[in-house]
């Protein structure tokens, strides 16, 4: 898709975050396979809140507005009750931008 | 439609759409409103809201230039410009719709920048902000002028080419395109852009080399069967064009081009309004004109035999 915006201060703010980057690395690593969110947190070593709030936001500590979900990344999937979190092709965009600036990032920003 | 004027009517319509925002611009800041009452430049740059005072200086400028306001008696007056958008099949379909997302940011630019012009939000520096130039050399227009450059270059399995202010993205595409047996050199002032670069062609173990580089500095060493400058004029002044060009042609091999792909100004009516906000990144200086940078070509006394393709490419061939 040429006309899907890519926003460079996305990409740096992702950067920035650790655990929203390890999200995304690992939907990556397994999409367009969708998981649930234990799942996510085991093993990207973190606690399924700090998860949470990365993927939908949550109150204080984690803007919404800044979460994969909201940012178009990541999208929830409802199935049997249960949600499930997948990349979303714009999100597939990202990491791979995100891949390709990394030295870029870690050398200049 | 061939190739080239298809590069061509999207670098017309990337004109077309500056003016219409230079238009929204004026009208959002209430310089058409002060103007209307005839003031003068100064009573213009005074009374408007807008801390860069240096950039509403050049807005005034691209709005003589185009010829929306004229200055008459020491003041400013709108002169009643009238403008007019077509929208013909024949040339919308060959539109391309990366170029337009990119522009959409630029202009979006232009509000932070009138604050100030390191705004966190503007973001048109080479190194701080090579990224957003990475999206930018990624479009489909982008795809398309290397297209058409390597297909003018007989850039090709085996070529060997210098390519001057290479970007991000040329080095990765020229370097599957040419293959193993091939040599590609790319040149760049911004160490940020090569890394990007860098990353992409050290994944897929390219056959190209990356050279940290001013081009006013560049010393014909080697020579090549194609030497591209690709958006390159726009960044240097005009009195280091002939330095700059003889160097570049020195680089060839007998039989061997040129390439400079260049939106001429002399070819695309109010590119000023274009230039308005490439001014953002503070190394851009103005598009050249077709014709100076062929007259200079000219005046070297290079054996060569200069082309010009379409309003935006000149393919300049040594004699064998």
């Amino acid at each position: 898709m040429d006309t899907m915006i890519i926003d460079p201060q996305v990409l740096r703010s992702i950067h920035r975050s650790e655990l929203r980057k390890r999200i995304l690395l690992y939907l990556s690593e397994i999409y367009p396979s969708a998981t649930y969110l234990s799942e996510i947190a085991r093993i990207v070593g973190s606690d399924p809140s700090n998860v949470r709030g990365a993927l939908v936001g949550l109150g204080n500590r984690y803007n919404g507005e800044s979460s994969l979900v909201y940012l178009g990344l990541v999208e929830e999937v409802s199935n049997n009750g249960f949600k499930y979190y997948r990349l979303t092709e714009y999100g597939k965009k990202v990491v791979e931008y995100l891949r390709e600036y990394y030295r870029y990032y870690r050398k200049f920003m | 439609m061939g190739e080239i004027s298809v590069l061509d009517s999207n670098i017309e319509h990337m004109v077309r759409m500056a003016i219409l925002h230079i238009i929204q611009l004026g009208t959002k800041h209430g310089v058409f409103k002060v103007i209307s009452r005839g003031a003068t430049q100064r009573e213009v740059l005074d009374s408007l809201d807008i801390p860069n005072k240096k950039l509403l200086l050049e807005f005034l400028n691209t709005l003589k230039a185009i010829g929306i306001v004229e200055e008459r008696d020491g003041r400013l007056k709108l002169n009643g410009f009238s403008y007019r958008l077509d929208v013909p099949k024949n040339h919308y379909e060959a539109l391309l719709p990366g170029w337009v997302a990119v522009l959409e940011e630029i202009y979006r630019m232009v509000d932070y920048a009138f604050i100030t012009p390191t705004h966190p939000h503007v973001l048109m520096d080479f190194d701080k902000d090579a990224d957003f130039w990475d999206i930018r050399m990624n479009t489909d227009f982008a795809a398309l002028y290397r297209e058409v450059i390597a297909k003018t270059g007989g850039i090709d399995q085996g070529s060997s080419v210098l390519d001057l202010g290479c970007g991000s993205v040329s080095p990765y595409e020229f370097g599957k395109r040419i293959g193993y047996d091939g040599l590609y050199v790319g040149v760049d002032y911004s160490p940020a852009i090569l890394e990007i670069a860098r990353a992409r062609v050290e994944g897929e173990s390219l056959p190209v080399e990356l050279k940290e580089l001013d081009l006013k500095l560049l010393r014909p060493v080697n020579e090549y069967q194609t030497t591209v400058m690709s958006f390159i004029f726009e960044y240097l002044k005009p009195e280091d064009y002939r330095r700059v060009l003889r160097r570049a042609l020195g680089t060839l091999r007998p039989g061997g081009s040129l390439i400079i792909l260049e939106p001429f100004r002399d070819n695309f009516r109010h590119i000023e309004a274009l230039e308005f906000f490439e001014r953002l990144n503070k190394d851009f200086k103005r598009f050249p004109a077709m014709s100076e940078v062929a007259s200079l070509i000219a005046d070297e006394g290079f054996d060569a035999s200069i082309k010009r393709l379409g309003r935006s490419l000149l393919k300049v061939t040594l004699k064998p």
